[in-house]
């Protein structure tokens, strides 16, 4: 087995090639969107779903820089990381963006199915070719911001960042809860 | 921009997308594929390539193929014209495979599978070296687990990119059409 240290170089390196990967496809999708009417996609929602990725690799990171790589087991380092304002602010935001990201998908995947399926069926004039290879470019840059998701979940996990669990379960905030039964 | 530069533009993502794919099976596969306990889930992840290799070859081929039938005028091809070899039937015999193998892993998720599964071993086990490398172990394939489910949502991500090059064709398959295999895996609907 390899060591840690190689080991999160590498998921690093993961993270980053997969996120560069999005940029340049949102980046294509956003040139064929500009003076181009689509009925189902916007360009402003194809600006943010890349400007969600670039904030979800953010908080990761501010989260991933604040701990020891020699020390990464430590799990008082990661219990202050996490109980601190900033670390907690990071840990939330990353959660939230999560959050968010699997509504859009969500939303394009169920909600527009319909949309998708009618254009599927239009007479192929070259305008349609177009918005059914879009639909389906779309469709690819949700799995992809998925995918850069996951692989910064990796990064944290190998961190062994597991603020996720308390935040759900205990309601994590850094203050200890109180005992049940008190008045 | 024009069509056809916008069908060069998403080839060479979509080569650009098999390569991470490969980069991170090889990855993961380097990683647990010596490991006994990660058995099963490294040859979930052997299939997965494998399936994942053939379909991308196969598309590549009838791309290639399209290109040909399009730039001689031909603007929308049939499916039929792309007949070369058996190469269609390998794309969708590849294709549900995969859509099928990556339901399959949703589902079960075989890295979680391994880590419960070493979970119940740990209290025979009484070396500490061999708890703590059981231990890290987990948290490995914690992490693998996430980045197992982004090679998924990768493989997806090509699916999609290679649907979208064929839509630039104007071709549409019926056959084989598979709603993508997603986490809760009820939208998998033919």
């Amino acid at each position: 087995m390899i060591t840690q240290k190689t080991e999160i170089r590498r998921l690093d390196a993961e993270a980053k090639s997969s996120l560069r990967l999005l940029n340049r496809m949102g980046t294509l999708l956003e040139r064929e969107l500009t003076g181009r009417v689509h009925p189902l996609i916007a360009i402003g929602e194809v600006q943010k779903l890349i400007a969600m990725a670039a904030a979800m690799d953010k908080a990761a990171h501010s989260l991933t820089a604040k701990l020891d790589p020699a020390a990464i087991e430590d799990d008082n380092a990661v219990i202050s990381l996490l109980s601190s304002a900033e670390g907690e602010a990071a840990a939330r935001e990353f959660d939230s963006l999560t959050k968010a990201m699997r509504e859009k998908v969500e939303q394009w995947d169920d909600g527009r199915e319909l949309g998708r399926l009618q254009i599927e069926h239009y007479e192929p004039t070259p305008l349609t070719l177009r918005h059914r290879a879009m639909n389906h470019h779309f469709t690819a840059l949700c799995r992809h911001l998925e995918a850069v998701n996951e692989s910064l979940w990796a990064l944290l996990d190998a961190h062994f960042l597991q603020f996720w669990v308390w935040n759900d379960e205990f309601g994590f905030s850094g203050q200890p809860k109180p005992a049940q039964g008190d008045a | 921009m024009k069509i056809s530069t916008y069908r060069k533009q998403l080839l060479s993502i979509h080569s650009a997308q098999v390569k991470a794919f490969q980069t991170l099976s090889s990855n993961l596969l380097k990683e647990f594929g010596k490991v006994e306990e990660a058995e099963k889930f490294a040859s979930a992840l052997n299939q997965l390539t494998e399936l994942c290799t053939k379909q991308y070859d196969a598309a590549s081929s009838l791309f290639a193929v399209a290109a040909t039938l399009s730039g001689e005028g031909n603007q929308t091809p049939k499916f039929w014209q792309l007949e070369t070899g058996g190469q269609i039937y390998e794309f969708f015999k590849a294709k549900t495979a995969v859509d099928q193998l990556l339901a399959d892993m949703d589902e079960f998720n075989r890295p979680l599978e391994c880590i419960a599964a070493m979970r119940k071993e740990r209290p025979t086990i009484i070396e500490a070296a061999e708890a703590s490398r059981i231990n890290l172990l987990q948290w490995r394939l914690a992490a693998a687990s996430n980045r197992t489910h982004s090679l998924m949502r990768t493989a997806e991500a090509v699916t999609a990119t290679e649907d979208a090059i064929f839509r630039s064709f104007g071709l549409r398959f019926w056959q084989g059409r598979k709603g993508y295999a997603r986490f809760e895996g009820d939208r998998v609907s033919a």
